[in-house]
C-alpha cells in the first residue's frame, strides 16, 4: 500500500512538471467521449429549451386559464354586485314609496307574465296566505301598477293598468280635472271623459282620485303625453304615459288596506 | 300509450311555463308565437281522439288561468284547431312541409284574430289589430318557418317512444294494455 502511494506521488510529480501535455491518448479519448458529451449536452439543452418553451408555456397556459377563470369569477361577482346595487336602489325607492303612502303594504316579486301579448297581467309571489285578496291595489316605485284580480294561497294575478279591461278613476294633479283612465297599449293609457273646458297640458301629472274605491287617492299614475280636442263632442281625447315601465317590472307593493 | 300522454302533458306544461317567463323577456319581445299550437296540431294528427282532447283541454284551461283574457279563449282555440286539423287531415296530405307551414301559420294568425276580437269591441278591433300588426305578422311568419320543424321533432319523439313502449310490451308479452 505504501509502495502504491509512493508510486502515485511520483507519477503525479512527473505529471505536474509537464502540465497541458496533449498526447495521442488525449486525442483518442477526446474523439471517443466528447461526441457523446456533446450529444448529452445538446439533449440537455434541448430538454432545457423544451422545458422553458413548451412545458413552461403549458404552465403559462395553465396560469392564463386560471387567471381567465378568476377574471370570469370577478366579472360574475361584479355583475352580482351591480345587480344587488340596482335591486337595492329599486327597493329603496319602494321603501320611500311605502313611507309616503299611509297604508299597510306588502312587497312582492313579479314571477310570471301573461302568455299572450294581448292581455296585460302579471303574477306575483304573494297570495291569500299573505293577506292578499281580489281588488287590492298594486303599486311600484313609479306609481300605480294595477289591481289583484285573482289570488291563490301563494300567488296572485295582477291586472295592469295598461290592459284594455282596466279602468281607474283619476284626476289631473294641477287642475283637478277628473276622468277615467283606461288601458290602451303597452305604452299608454286613454284618459277618458275629460271635459273640453278642462285646462290640461302635456306633461301634467295624473293621479288616482280615490273615488273608485280601489286605489287610494293621490297615487301617481302617469303624465299626459297627447291631447286632442275634436271639433265636436263633450270631451277631450287624452293619452297618458304611465310612470311605471311595465317591461322591466320586478318588485311591487300590494296595498293591503 | 299512457306514457305518451304524460309526455305531451309535461311537454305542454313546460312550454306553458317557458311562455310565461323566459319567452316573455324583452329580448324575445313579439317574436315567439304560442308554442302550444304546433303541439295541438301534432296531437290532432297523431294522438287518439280522447287522449288528444284530454291533453289540449288541460293545457287550454291552464293557459286560460294564466292569461288575463276571457276564460275559455285558449281552450276554444285549441279545441277548434284540434277538430279542424283532424278534419283537414282526412282531405289533405298533411305530411307535406309546405302544408304544415301554412297550417301552423294560419292557426297562429287565427289565434291572434280571436284575441283581437275578444280584447276590443268589434268597431275597435281593426284599430287594435293595426297597432299589433307588426308582432302578429312576425309571429305568423316565424310560426310558418319553424312550425314544420317542431312537428318533425315531435314526430321523432313520438315514434321513439312508441317503439320503446311496444318493445317493452313485446318483452313482457302484455299486448292487452295497448
Amino acid at each position: 500500500m505504501i509502495l502504491f502511494a509512493l508510486i502515485n506521488i511520483v507519477l503525479l510529480s512527473i505529471s505536474a512538471k509537464h502540465p497541458h501535455r496533449y498526447t495521442i491518448v488525449d486525442r483518442v479519448v477526446m474523439a471517443g467521449i466528447v461526441p457523446f458529451q456533446e450529444g448529452v449536452t445538446r439533449t440537455m439543452h434541448f430538454c432545457g429549451r423544451m422545458w422553458h418553451h413548451y412545458f413552461y408555456l403549458v404552465a403559462v397556459r395553465e396560469e392564463c386559464d386560471r387567471l381567465k377563470g378568476m377574471l370570469a369569477k370577478a366579472q360574475i361577482e361584479k355583475s352580482r354586485y351591480l345587480e344587488s346595487e340596482l335591486a337595492s336602489q329599486r327597493l329603496r325607492k319602494l321603501l320611500e314609496m311605502k313611507s309616503e303612502v299611509p297604508h299597510r303594504m306588502l312587497p312582492a316579486k313579479v314571477v310570471g307574465l301573461d302568455p299572450s301579448g294581448w292581455f296585460k297581467t302579471v303574477f306575483i309571489n304573494k297570495g291569500t296566505g299573505d293577506g292578499v285578496s281580489r281588488g287590492m291595489a298594486v303599486i311600484a316605485s313609479g306609481g300605480i301598477v294595477g289591481r289583484i284580480i285573482g289570488a291563490s294561497g301563494r300567488y296572485a294575478k295582477v291586472l295592469l293598468i295598461i290592459d284594455r279591461s282596466s279602468a281607474i278613476d283619476a284626476l289631473v294633479q294641477r287642475t283637478r280635472s277628473r276622468g277615467v283612465l283606461e288601458g290602451e297599449t303597452s305604452e299608454s293609457c286613454r284618459f277618458k271623459y275629460v271635459v273640453r273646458k278642462a285646462n290640461i297640458k302635456i306633461e301634467d301629472t295624473v293621479i288616482s282620485s280615490g273615488l273608485d274605491g280601489l286605489f287610494p287617492k293621490g297615487l301617481r299614475v302617469g303624465t299626459i303625453s297627447e291631447i286632442s280636442r275634436p271639433s265636436s263632442g263633450l270631451f277631450q281625447e287624452v293619452k297618458v304615459r304611465p310612470f311605471v315601465d311595465f317591461t322591466i317590472l320586478e318588485e311591487v307593493l300590494v296595498i293591503l288596506e | 300509450m299512457m306514457k305518451v300522454f304524460w309526455l305531451y302533458l309535461i311537454l305542454g306544461l313546460l312550454t306553458t311555463v317557458a311562455q310565461t317567463t323566459i319567452l316573455r323577456l324583452p329580448l324575445f319581445h313579439g317574436v315567439f308565437y304560442d308554442l302550444l299550437i304546433p303541439l295541438v296540431v301534432f296531437l290532432s294528427l297523431n294522438a287518439p281522439n280522447r287522449k288528444g282532447v284530454l291533453v289540449i283541454v288541460i293545457l287550454g284551461i291552464i293557459m286560460d288561468l294564466l292569461s288575463g283574457g276571457i276564460f275559455g279563449l285558449y281552450l276554444t282555440i285549441y279545441f277548434w284547431i284540434f277538430v279542424s286539423v283532424k278534419n283537414l287531415s282526412k282531405s289533405f296530405h298533411v305530411g307535406d312541409t309546405i302544408f304544415q307551414s301554412v297550417l301552423i301559420g294560419a292557426c297562429v294568425l287565427g289565434q291572434h284574430l280571436v284575441f283581437c276580437i275578444s280584447a276590443a269591441a268589434p268597431w275597435k278591433g281593426a284599430q287594435l289589430l293595426s297597432a299589433q300588426a307588426a308582432p302578429v305578422l312576425l309571429q305568423t311568419i316565424f310560426a310558418a318557418l319553424t312550425g314544420p320543424g317542431i312537428l318533425m321533432l315531435l314526430g321523432r319523439l313520438h315514434t321513439r317512444l312508441q317503439n320503446r313502449s311496444s318493445g317493452a310490451q313485446r318483452e313482457t308479452g302484455n299486448f292487452a294494455i295497448r
